[in-house]
C-alpha cells in the first residue's frame, strides 16, 4: 500500500494515519464532505500542509470550511444557493434544481439540528426526491400531486437510510424538513405543485414582483396562530416558535405532506429554508426583499437573497432555490444546462396577469392535534 | 494480534465563551486469543515474583510464611510453558531464590517449575524490609531480557523500614517503563502510600490481602492475568491544539489512575501516555479534560486527537470535538459517560477525604464525606464499594447519605476501603 499522504505529500507508511502530519489516510474520520485545499488555515493561518485530510488544522484544531458550507448550482433558469450562515458550525440545508423541457423541479430540505446526521438526511432526501420528480416529468406523468407524494415517500425512505448514532450518544433519528415544487407550463399558464413537511417554504413571485407564500408552516408558531391562540407576533416571539410539527425521519409523527397548487400567469417559484424567511416573515417583507435584491441574472437574485440573510445575522443555514417561469423558457426549451438565464425579467410579458391576488389552492390539513 | 479501537463519548457543543472540553474515551482491544496467550512472535514474557521474607512473616506461628510459600508455588504452577521467570526473596536486600544466580531467569516447563517450587518450599523468613532493593533486583532481571512483556508480583507484610524513602523513590523511578508491578500488602502492618506509589508508577494495582488464607487465590489470579497480556507496550497518543492545556487525563475504568503527569512529549502538541500491557480482550475508559482557546459561535475545533500506539505504531484515532453554539438545548446536554465518571471520581475523593478526617479525629467531616460516598456509590450502583463502606459506617439512609461512624472498625476493613476506593463501575452504556 505505498502511498503519499494527500495532506502533506510525505510518503505514507500504509497505516490509517500519516506519520508526518497525522492526516486520516483511510477515510475513517468523517471526511466525506471535506475538501482538499492549498489555502492556509482560516483561523490561525497555519500553512495548508498543517491541515489534516479530515479538515482540522494541525495547529489550532479549527475545522476548515467544507464544500457544503456554500454551494451554488446554476442551471440557467433554475438556480439554487445554499450557505452555512454565521452561527451554525455546518450547513445542514441542502437544495437541488432540475429542468425537463419547459418544466422545473426545485427541492429544499433543512436538516433538524437536534437529530443525528441531519446534514446527511437533508442531502439524501433532496437527492432522492429530485430524482423522483425529474423521472415523473420525463415519463410525462400528468398527476403532479401523485408525483409529489411519491417524492415525499422517496425522501422519507432516503432519510431512513441515514445512520443513527449508537446507543446513548444518539440524539434522535436523522430528520429534515422538505419542500419541493414541480412546475410546468401549458397553454393555460404556469402550473405549480408544491409539497412540504415542516417550515421550509415555497413562494410564488408574479410578474409584478408580488410574492405570495404557497405553503403553511408545519410549526408551533403557525399552529398557535391558526388555532387563534396567539397573534403572529406573540407566537413568533416564543422560543418554541420554530418547533416543527412535521418532518422526514424515522420518528416523524405525521408524514402527510402539505400540498398546494397554483395556476397562473408567468412568474417565478421561490423555495427557501427558514434561514431566509426568518428575516422576511410576511409576504410584504419578502416582496420588498425580492425587489431590493434583484440582479442581472437569476443566480444573482438567489445569491443576493442569501447575502441578505447573512447580513441580517446569518443565524441559520440559508437556502434559496428559484425557477424562472416568466416566459422565456417556453420559447427556448432546448436551452437548459448551457444557456445562462436569457433576458427574462418580468417586463417581458406585462399584460398577462389573469388572477393577480387570488389565493392559491392550499390544502389545510386537519390532522393536527 | 488484538485490534484496538478508541471511541469518544462527549457533548461536543459548548456554549458561547466556554473553553473546557470533557470527553470519555473507551479503548477496547478485541480479537485476541483470550485467556493464556502466547506473547507476540519475537517477544518473551517475563514474570518475577518477589516475596517478603522479613522476620515479621514468622508471626502467627509461621502462618504467613506458610501461606506465602503456598501462594508462590500456586503462581509458579500458573505460569504458561515458555514463560521466563524468577523468584526473589525480599528482606534488607534481595536474594535470588530461583534461579539462584542474581539476574537470571528460567524458562517455565515441568522440570523448572518443580525445581522452583522445591526451593520456595524451603524458604525461611529472617531480616528486614527494603522494598527499593527488591525493585532494583527485579529491574536487573527484566533488563537481561530485551523486547519482552514484563510483569512483577510484589508481596510485603510490613513497612519499608530498612531503607530511606528516597531510596525507594529512586528505585521506583528506575523501574518506571521497564515492567508493570502489582503490589500486595498482607495483613495490616504495611503502608498503603508506599505500595500505591509503586503501583501507580509501574502501571499496576495495589490491594490488601487481609488474611494469609486469601493469598493463594490472589497470586493465582494475578499470574493468570499476567499470562493473558499479549500486547506489550500500549500508549495513548494525544494531540491537542496550540494554546490548549490538558487539565487532566485519567484512566477511570476499571479503576481511577491519573495519567496527567506521565506525559511523554513525542513532538509539538503531541504527548504519549503509557498504558502498559493489554490482554487481547479488554476495555478501559479514560476521562480527559482539555482547556482550549475559545472559538466563535458556529466554529468547530478539534479539542484532541486520541490515537493509540502499539509498540510505537500508530493505530486509528478518535476525535474530541468542540462546537460553539448559542443553542442551549445543545450546549446544556449532559453526556452520560462524562457525568458518570465525574461522579466516580468524586466518590473516590469522598472516601479518601472521609478516611483522612476520621484518622485525624475529625468525626464531623468524616461523617459528611463518607455519607456522601455512600450516597454516590449507591446511586452509581457500586455494590462492592457500598459493602466496603458499610464496614466503616452504619448506613441509616443510602439515598440521602445519612451515616454514623462505627465505633469499632477492623483495620483491615479501613485499609480495604482505602486501597479499593479508586475501583469504579462502568457506565451502563446504551440503556
Amino acid at each position: 500500500m505505498a502511498q503519499v499522504c494527500p495532506a502533506c505529500a510525505e510518503p505514507a507508511s500504509g497505516g490509517e494515519w500519516c506519520e508526518a502530519c497525522g492526516a486520516d489516510l483511510d477515510g475513517t474520520a468523517d471526511s466525506a464532505l471535506s475538501t482538499a485545499s492549498s489555502d492556509p488555515c482560516v483561523s490561525c493561518a497555519a500553512p495548508s500542509t498543517d491541515i489534516a485530510a479530515d479538515g482540522y488544522c494541525g495547529s489550532c484544531g479549527h475545522k476548515q470550511p467544507e464544500a457544503r458550507d456554500h454551494l451554488e448550482d446554476d442551471q440557467g433558469w433554475t438556480v439554487v444557493v445554499t450557505d452555512r450562515g454565521k452561527r451554525h458550525h455546518r450547513n445542514e440545508d441542502h437544495g437541488a434544481v432540475a429542468q425537463v423541457g419547459t418544466s422545473s423541479v426545485l427541492v429544499v430540505c433543512d436538516g433538524v439540528s437536534s437529530t443525528d446526521n441531519p446534514e446527511q438526511a437533508s442531502f439524501q432526501a433532496t437527492t432522492a426526491a429530485t430524482g423522483v420528480l425529474v423521472a415523473a416529468l420525463e415519463n410525462g406523468e400528468s398527476d403532479h400531486v401523485a408525483a409529489m407524494q411519491a417524492a415525499v415517500a422517496a425522501g422519507q425512505a432516503a432519510a431512513l437510510e441515514v445512520p443513527v448514532a449508537k446507543g446513548a450518544s444518539s440524539k434522535g433519528s436523522p430528520s429534515c424538513t422538505f419542500v419541493a415544487s414541480i412546475t410546468s407550463v401549458s397553454e393555460s399558464g404556469v402550473d405549480v405543485t408544491i409539497g412540504w413537511l415542516g417550515d421550509s417554504r415555497a413562494y410564488w413571485i408574479d410578474e409584478q414582483g408580488e410574492v405570495t407564500q404557497l405553503t403553511i408552516d408545519h410549526s408551533w408558531a403557525r399552529e398557535q396562530v391558526a388555532d387563534g391562540l396567539m397573534t403572529a407576533e406573540e407566537a413568533n416571539a416564543d422560543r418554541r416558535a420554530h418547533t416543527i410539527t412535521r418532518w422526514l425521519g424515522d420518528d416523524a409523527l405525521d408524514l402527510e405532506p402539505g400540498i398546494a397548487t397554483h395556476t397562473g400567469g408567468a412568474g417565478f417559484v421561490l423555495l427557501c429554508s427558514d434561514g431566509l424567511w426568518n428575516y422576511a416573515d410576511t409576504d410584504e417583507a419578502m416582496t420588498a426583499q425580492v425587489a431590493a435584491h434583484q440582479g442581472d441574472t437569476l443566480l444573482a437574485l438567489a445569491q443576493n437573497l442569501v447575502g441578505f440573510a447573512l447580513e441580517s445575522g446569518g443565524h441559520d443555514n440559508t437556502t434559496v432555490a428559484l425557477a424562472d417561469h416568466s416566459g422565456n423558457p417556453a420559447a427556448h426549451p432546448e436551452s437548459e444546462e448551457t444557456q445562462p438565464d436569457p433576458e427574462s425579467e418580468p417586463d417581458s410579458d406585462p399584460e398577462q396577469d389573469p388572477d393577480p391576488e387570488q389565493d392559491p389552492e392550499r390544502e389545510q390539513d386537519g390532522a393536527r392535534g | 494480534m488484538a485490534d484496538f479501537k478508541a471511541e469518544v463519548f462527549q457533548n461536543e457543543y459548548l456554549h458561547e465563551g466556554a473553553d473546557v472540553v470533557d470527553a470519555v474515551v473507551t479503548v477496547t482491544a478485541s480479537g485476541g486469543s483470550g485467556g493464556a496467550a502466547a506473547p507476540p512472535a519475537g517477544q518473551e514474557r517475563v514474570e518475577v515474583i518477589v516475596i517478603d521474607c522479613s522476620g515479621s512473616m514468622n508471626e502467627d506461628g509461621g502462618l504467613k510464611m506458610r501461606a506465602a510459600r503456598e501462594a508462590t508455588m500456586a503462581a509458579i504452577d500458573t505460569l504458561s510453558d515458555g514463560t521466563l521467570f524468577a523468584i526473589v526473596a525480599g528482606v534488607d536486600g534481595a536474594y535470588a531464590l530461583y534461579p539462584q544466580e542474581a539476574g537470571a531467569v528460567a524458562r517455565a516447563d515441568g522440570q523448572t517449575r518443580e525445581a522452583a517450587k522445591g526451593v520456595v518450599s524451603r524458604v525461611r523468613a529472617k531480616g528486614g524490609t527494603a522494598i527499593g532493593t527488591w525493585l532494583t533486583a527485579a529491574a536487573g532481571i527484566f533488563n537481561g531480557v530485551p523486547n519482552s512483556i514484563n510483569h512483577c508480583i510484589l508481596l510485603t507484610d510490613g513497612k519499608n523500614q530498612s531503607e530511606s524513602d528516597r531510596a525507594l523513590n529512586n528505585a521506583i523511578a528506575q523501574c518506571s517503563g521497564l515492567f508493570q508491578c502489582d503490589a500486595r500488602g498482607l495483613g495490616t502492618d504495611w503502608n498503603i502510600d508506599e505500595l500505591r506509589r509503586i503501583a501507580n508508577a509501574l502501571l499496576g494495582t495495589v490491594d490488601i490481602i487481609p488474611s494469609p488464607a486469601d493469598m493463594e487465590a490472589e497470586f493465582r489470579a494475578l499470574t493468570q492475568a499476567a499470562m493473558g497480556k499479549e500486547v506489550g507496550s500500549v500508549s495513548l497518543r494525544l494531540w491537542t491544539p496550540q494554546g490548549s492545556q490538558v487539565e487532566f487525563i485519567k484512566q477511570v475504568a476499571p479503576n481511577i489512575d491519573d495519567l496527567t503527569s506521565k506525559a511523554m512529549p513525542v513532538k509539538a502538541l503531541t504527548n504519549d501516555y503509557p498504558l502498559g500491557a493489554w490482554a487481547g480482550d479488554e476495555s478501559r475508559d479514560y476521562h480527559l479534560r482539555i482547556r482550549i482557546p475559545v472559538g466563535n459561535v458556529g466554529d468547530e475545533r478539534l479539542g484532541a486527537r486520541v490515537m493509540l500506539t502499539i509498540d510505537d505504531v500508530e493505530q486509528p484515532s478518535a476525535l474530541v470535538r468542540a462546537i460553539w453554539t448559542n443553542d442551549e438545548a445543545l450546549s446544556t446536554r449532559i453526556n452520560r459517560e462524562v457525568a458518570h465518571y465525574t461522579g466516580q471520581a468524586e466518590l473516590a475523593d469522598a472516601i479518601a477525604e472521609g478516611l483522612a478526617a476520621r484518622d485525624s479525629g475529625d468525626g464531623a467531616t468524616a461523617t459528611v464525606k463518607l455519607g456522601r460516598a455512600v450516597q454516590l456509590a449507591h446511586e452509581a450502583g457500586n455494590g462492592d464499594t457500598v459493602k466496603l463502606l458499610e464496614k466503616v459506617v452504619e448506613v441509616d439512609d443510602p439515598k440521602s447519605g445519612t451515616v454514623r461512624l462505627k465505633k469499632k472498625v477492623d483495620d483491615a476493613d479501613t485499609m480495604a476501603l482505602d486501597v479499593r476506593s479508586t475501583r469504579t463501575v462502568r457506565v451502563n452504556k446504551g440503556s
